[in-house]
């Protein structure tokens, strides 16, 4: 179980509560009366899943989270987002198709479970790769061509997720190996 | 400008029924997701297009959303039922 | 009609369209699941954040251009999330990735 705090209650009001004005577009004393009493009905069924705790060790990491490098990673992740569109659309179009698909196993060492999901995420919108299982710390990745995954090899991706939670910096990848054949994948 | 709108949107259905072909031909049950699954994602773009071609964006924008979370928890759902290995899924191995 | 907005929103619609198109037809070129995966999940991204993006320089400062935006993070969020459920569902339902040395042994749909 997770603690209760006011915080995240005040929090979560606000944020449903931008959402009640974006949805209604309306400003006046009845529509917010009405948001308000909607925001309440809908907190008080859920105030429940706040403290459940999903996984194993789960925190609140919001407080954790380093706001100054956010806009940062966003931009670095929309360039990415545009760089693996065009390589997709370059192998595409070639007439020969030049893939070569392998899958690539590693461990990570994170201090909290939000960095693995931001992790995951990233490596689906990066050129090439493609997250296919999380089990604990071990993570499964297919990549569509052999160059796809250096980014990976050389800790420069999971560096960027880990430098938005800390700042001490240490090597996040070990047991890095890459599997060529449907025999050696269990 | 309405006519490029209603341009795009025509040129989007075209693209809209190739994934059809892997949903119907597929040789396994994942394929055939991946096609559902692609063609509920560009309709969500046909929708908003269909808004600005009858000047109701205010009304189809709110069906969109609903459309979108809608399609986002159906696959969810379906992957995780099909996931599970006391279903005999077929496939050509 | 031709004023620098209407330009900047056909070449963003335009440009989107062409990405939908790849990944319409990566799904059908490509020759094993995993690898149909990489086109939906990249190609398709890219093109509907490129389309949401014209229809917002398009609409100007409404509320609706607040209601595109949410559209455009719930984009950006739900569909790797969905790409990633349905590989790993394979995955677990046992379905091999393909590897290039047994390519030919694989027929193609």
């Amino acid at each position: 179980m997770k603690s209760f705090s006011a915080q995240s209650v005040v929090v979560s009001f606000l944020v449903l509560m931008g959402f009640w004005y974006l949805m209604s577009g309306y400003f006046d004393v009845t529509h917010s009366l009405m948001g308000i009493l909607s925001v309440g009905i809908v907190l008080a069924i859920n105030h429940r899943i706040k403290k459940h705790s999903y996984f194993e060790g789960e925190t609140d990491v919001v407080k954790d989270l380093r706001f100054i490098f956010v806009p940062y990673y966003f931009v670095w992740l929309l360039v990415q987002i545009v760089i693996s569109g065009i390589n997709v659309a370059k192998i595409l179009l070639s007439p020969s198709l030049p893939i070569e698909p392998s899958v690539v196993k590693f461990k990570v060492n994170y201090p909290n479970p939000h960095c693995k999901m931001i992790l995951g995420n990233s490596i689906t919108l990066t050129p090439g790769t493609l997250t296919v299982d999380i089990q604990g710390d071990e993570f499964i990745v297919h990549a569509i061509s052999p160059a796809s995954f250096e980014g990976l090899v050389n800790d420069d991706m999971p560096q960027k997720v880990l430098k938005l939670f800390t700042n001490e910096m240490h090597p996040v990848i070990s047991d890095f190996e890459v599997i060529h054949s449907k025999e050696e994948l269990s | 400008m309405d006519s490029f709108f209603l341009y795009s949107a025509v040129i989007l259905t075209a693209i809209i029924a190739v994934p059809a072909y892997r949903v119907l031909k597929g040789p396994t049950v994942f394929d055939r997701l991946v096609g559902t699954n692609a063609i509920a994602t560009k309709t969500i773009v046909l929708i908003c297009l269909i808004g600005y071609i009858f000047d109701r964006i205010g009304m189809f924008i709110d069906i969109t959303l609903a459309y979108a979370i809608l399609g986002f928890v159906g696959s969810l759902i379906i992957a995780k039922y099909f996931s599970s290995d006391k279903i005999n899924v077929r496939y050509d191995d | 009609m031709t004023d620098i907005t209407s330009i900047l929103s056909i070449i963003c619609i335009v440009a989107g369209i062409f990405f939908l198109l790849i990944g319409s037809i990566g799904i059908i070129r490509l020759p094993d699941f995993y690898s149909r995966t990489h086109a939906t999940s990249k190609s398709d991204t890219l093109g509907m954040m490129l389309v949401i993006l014209g229809l917002m320089i398009f609409e100007g400062l409404t509320i609706n251009t607040g209601k595109l935006f949410l559209i455009l993070l719930f984009i950006l969020l739900a569909n790797p999330i969905g790409a990633h459920a349905l590989a790993r569902a394979a995955l677990n339902a046992g379905l091999k990735p393909l590897f290039p040395d047994n390519k030919k042994d694989k027929t193609e749909g």
